[in-house]
């Protein structure tokens, strides 16, 4: 037990050297390379929190090679404008599990941030947050395109997400009999 | 899912430090190798099974079998890298951890996987999935979607992660993760390996089976996809789940009607659930025959969730009697400021002629009355849903109009009135209602009615027929909540028109009676009048020259009698006939002569229709 105490403490030394580099390097798809503080990565991103604690950050830029640069870029703007905006507090404290917890709206700063988006950028961003486990981000962007879906027709929501109708035509007038009430256009 | 890896996360960290203190005891370190090998083998037959399925080939076989025995290898070399259990390594055969030691990329690259705080990462078929869901990527993705089984656990570095006191979270957000997976059953992958978290994190040591040849592969081909068009359906399934349970159920319904990949994912029971308990808590408690019918909850909400129509002309109150239920369930919810503050479910008996025969009324409160924890209760803040239900049809309908449409004050008991009526076809209105106690804040009934055009009540066998009507009727569509107001305005409108135009019938009847009775007085006075007349009629024969001729022998000058001849309106010779008439009557009397006249036959012929008239005078 000795021995391993000896150890813990000499990689914690180790650790806190690491730690003295407050950012951490991104490198995305087409290997553009982005910098983001280390203390928003950890606390915005559980995979990234998992990277850095697990010493697996590569300082020469890690690999993110299912992120695009683009979608990298709006991820970590994002980063950098949530670490001045929320105490971290409140964000752990909201992490119940989703079906009973209250969603928090989104700010006013947040919902600028993907209102300014296009379709493809959002969707993007959308399986970055997802891939690197960013909750509040993907809650912000899910919302986002559960708003841009409320209230439309399916003709609407076809023409917005380009969504392509593969239906036959018995099959559509069958469901649309029995969603009759759902429909806005009517 | 996510949260749940922050749970697993500080739970393996609690571990971990349990571990640590423990004596690597030879014992527990073979348990945890059987562990290791266990998953390898179980892992590596799963990914078999995936590649024999995906694609053809005894090549994928092949490769798969190589890829079963790397991972065994790595399982091994990576507790062979580990300074502490050395001895293990004999255990391997030298030939099977050559390809590893060979890799010219050595250890996995994290950044090819999904490391999380647990230090578990899957890419469980992530791939897979989400191609089984887009058909646009379908045969792009053929070639990653057999690889990526990707399962890494972290090092031994977690207990010095940067997380605030992850113990303290532990054992509150872990079964959190139970509840996570078990709420979305098959909606996310990546949530399965929670299962064995426990069991992982019993090794803390690092395991890693990947293949990586496969996985750098499939997440090249993730990223080609990501530079071009990224459409929603390109997205993972868990995510989109996450935006459907944002969406209204107007829209959820829209959605599926977008196009079939969406209809299956819009389908989902458990959305639709949310959906109706958010609506209505107390659906909860409902018993309910088809309850395990997977679209039990979607129809319950096409059934209860919008307004019925007006629009059916046909008038419920001639519906047959046997198609009445015989029992009617209410689900009542009321919620004030939106915090529920009552919540039941009603069962009412409607098979029994007591119930027929009396007014229909349903009762929710059951005790004297309660009052809200947060303090006094305003009306106009209230919102009641109330569904009531057929339970042997399983059909359903809203009976209220959620926003009260109206709040009357009874001034005489201090009560307040809101009312959530809904107007249905045929002129009736379900008329909900919770009376409020102004003085005390606090709810004393609360209370479904039916009311009928003039504002009467409607029988229990006329308001279950009403509402067997409604429930098989037709549903409106949007913006229903504001028109139920508007609706029931213009009923309150149009029973206030028929009360007046009732009133109005009445009043006219008043006037033709008194007017009758004015016009027989009138009558009366014309009688008299006539009569007066008459008088003048017997002169009006006289001649007017004859008459002015008279007047001027008698000496009449003028008419000393205005005022009567006024009253009488009689005209100029009528007049003048009456004035001579008392000249001559007050000269007979100056001159003591009573009945004798004395001017000449001239005036006794004026007199003659005077003949057997009269005149009392005075003596």
């Amino acid at each position: 037990m000795e021995v391993d105490k000896g150890k813990g403490e000499a990689e914690e030394t180790r650790k806190v050297a690491e730690a003295d580099r407050d950012t951490v390097t991104l490198k995305s798809s087409d290997g553009k390379l982005f910098e983001v503080s280390k203390e928003a990565a950890a606390r915005l991103s559980t995979v990234l929190a998992g990277m850095i604690a697990g010493g697996s950050i590569d300082d020469n830029g890690t690999d993110l090679k299912q992120i695009g640069s683009e979608a990298l870029e709006n991820v970590v703007d994002y980063c950098n404008k949530h670490a001045n905006s929320i105490p971290s507090a409140a964000l752990i404290s909201s992490s119940i599990s989703f079906n009973t917890a209250p969603f928090k709206e989104p700010e006013e700063w947040e919902r600028k941030f993907v209102d300014r988006l296009s379709h493809d950028a959002l969707f993007d961003l959308v399986e970055a947050a997802n891939f690197l486990g960013m909750e509040r981000l993907l809650d912000v962007t899910c919302h986002k395109i559960s708003e841009m879906m409320k209230g439309k027709s399916p003709d609407q929501i076809r023409e917005v997400f380009n969504i392509k109708n593969d239906y036959t035509k018995e099959e559509l007038e069958e469901i649309r009999q029995e969603l009759a009430w759902a429909f806005y256009d009517d | 899912m996510i949260r749940g890896n922050a749970a697993a996360f500080s739970h393996l960290s609690s571990k971990r430090k349990e571990i640590g203190e423990a004596t690597e005891s030879t014992r527990t370190w073979q348990r945890r190798e059987h562990h290791a090998a266990q998953l390898a083998t179980m892992i590596s037959r799963l990914y078999l099974l995936c590649c024999v399925t995906h694609t053809d080939a005894p090549l994928t076989v092949v490769v798969t079998g190589v890829a079963a025995i790397r991972t065994f290898v790595r399982v091994a070399s990576s507790y062979s890298r580990d300074g502490g259990i050395h001895r293990r390594q004999r255990k391997i055969p030298e030939k099977l951890r050559a390809p590893a030691a060979q890799d010219p990329r050595g250890p996995p690259a994290w950044s090819h996987v999904a490391a999380t705080p647990t230090g578990l990462s899957v890419a469980l078929l992530r791939r897979g999935f989400s191609a089984r869901q887009s058909p646009r990527r379908r045969g792009h993705d053929e070639q990653s979607s057999r690889k990526a089984v990707t399962i890494y656990t972290n090092h031994n570095h977690l207990a010095r992660s940067s997380y605030p006191n992850p113990t303290q979270e532990a054992s509150q957000t872990s079964n959190l993760s139970e509840q996570t997976s078990s709420i979305l059953p098959g909606r996310t992958p990546r949530s399965y390996p929670f299962h064995s978290t426990s069991s992982m994190a019993a090794a803390p040591r690092s395991m890693a089976f990947a293949d990586e040849m496969f996985s750098s592969a499939a997440f090249a081909s993730d990223a080609d996809g990501a530079v071009g068009e990224t459409t929603i359906e390109d997205l993972p399934v868990d995510v989109l789940g996450q935006v459907l349970r944002r969406l209204d159920g107007a829209s959820l319904a829209a959605l599926g009607c977008a196009s079939t990949t969406f209809r299956d994912l819009a389908a989902d029971p458990d959305a639709w659930r949310a959906l109706c308990l958010a609506l209505c808590p107390s659906l909860r408690d409902v018993p309910s025959a088809d309850d395990h019918h997977k679209d039990h909850h979607r129809r319950l909400f096409a059934d209860a969730f919008p307004f019925p129509a007006m629009s059916p002309a046909s008038s419920p109150l001639v519906g047959g009697g046997d198609g009445l239920p015989t029992r009617l369930v209410s689900a009542v919810d009321l919620h004030h400021r939106g915090a529920c503050i009552m919540s039941r479910v009603v069962e009412t008996d409607a098979a029994s002629g007591w119930f027929h025969g009396a007014p229909f009324r349903v009762d929710a409160l059951v005790q004297e009355g309660f009052s809200s924890p947060a303090g006094p209760i305003t009306p106009a803040d209230l919102s009641l849903s109330w569904v009531l239900i057929d339970p042997d049809s399983g059909r359903a309908v809203n009976a209220s109009s959620r926003r009260p449409v109206a709040v009357d004050r009874r001034w005489l008991t201090g009560e307040t009135v809101a009312r959530f009526a809904v107007v249905l076809a045929g002129g009736v209105a379900l008329d909900a209602a919770v009376t409020c106690d102004e003085r005390f804040g606090h709810v004393r009934e609360v209370s479904l009615c039916i009311e009928d055009g003039e504002g009467g009540g409607v029988s229990g066998r006329g308001g279950l027929a009403v509402v067997a009507a409604a429930m098989a009727g037709a549903r409106q569509g949007r913006g229903a909540e504001e028109e139920a107001r508007v609706r029931y305005e213009e009923f309150v409108k149009g029973r206030e028109a028929r009360k007046e135009r009732k009133a109005r019938r009445e009043g006219i009847v008043d006037l033709c009676c008194s007017g009758v009775g004015a016009a027989a007085f009138v009558g009366f006075l014309v009688m008299l009048t006539f009569r007066a007349n008459v008088n003048h009629d017997c002169t009006s024969n006289v001649n007017r020259k004859e008459v002015d001729s008279v007047a001027g022998k008698v000496g009449v000058r003028g008419c000393h009698m205005e005022a009567v001849a006024q009253m009488l309106k009689l005209d100029e010779e009528a007049v003048l006939v009456m004035e001579v008439q008392r000249k001559l009557v007050l000269e007979d009397l100056l001159n003591g002569w009573h009945g004798h006249l004395h001017h000449g036959g001239a005036v006794a012929e004026l007199m003659k229709p005077l003949k057997g008239e009269t005149f009392d005078v005075p003596e």
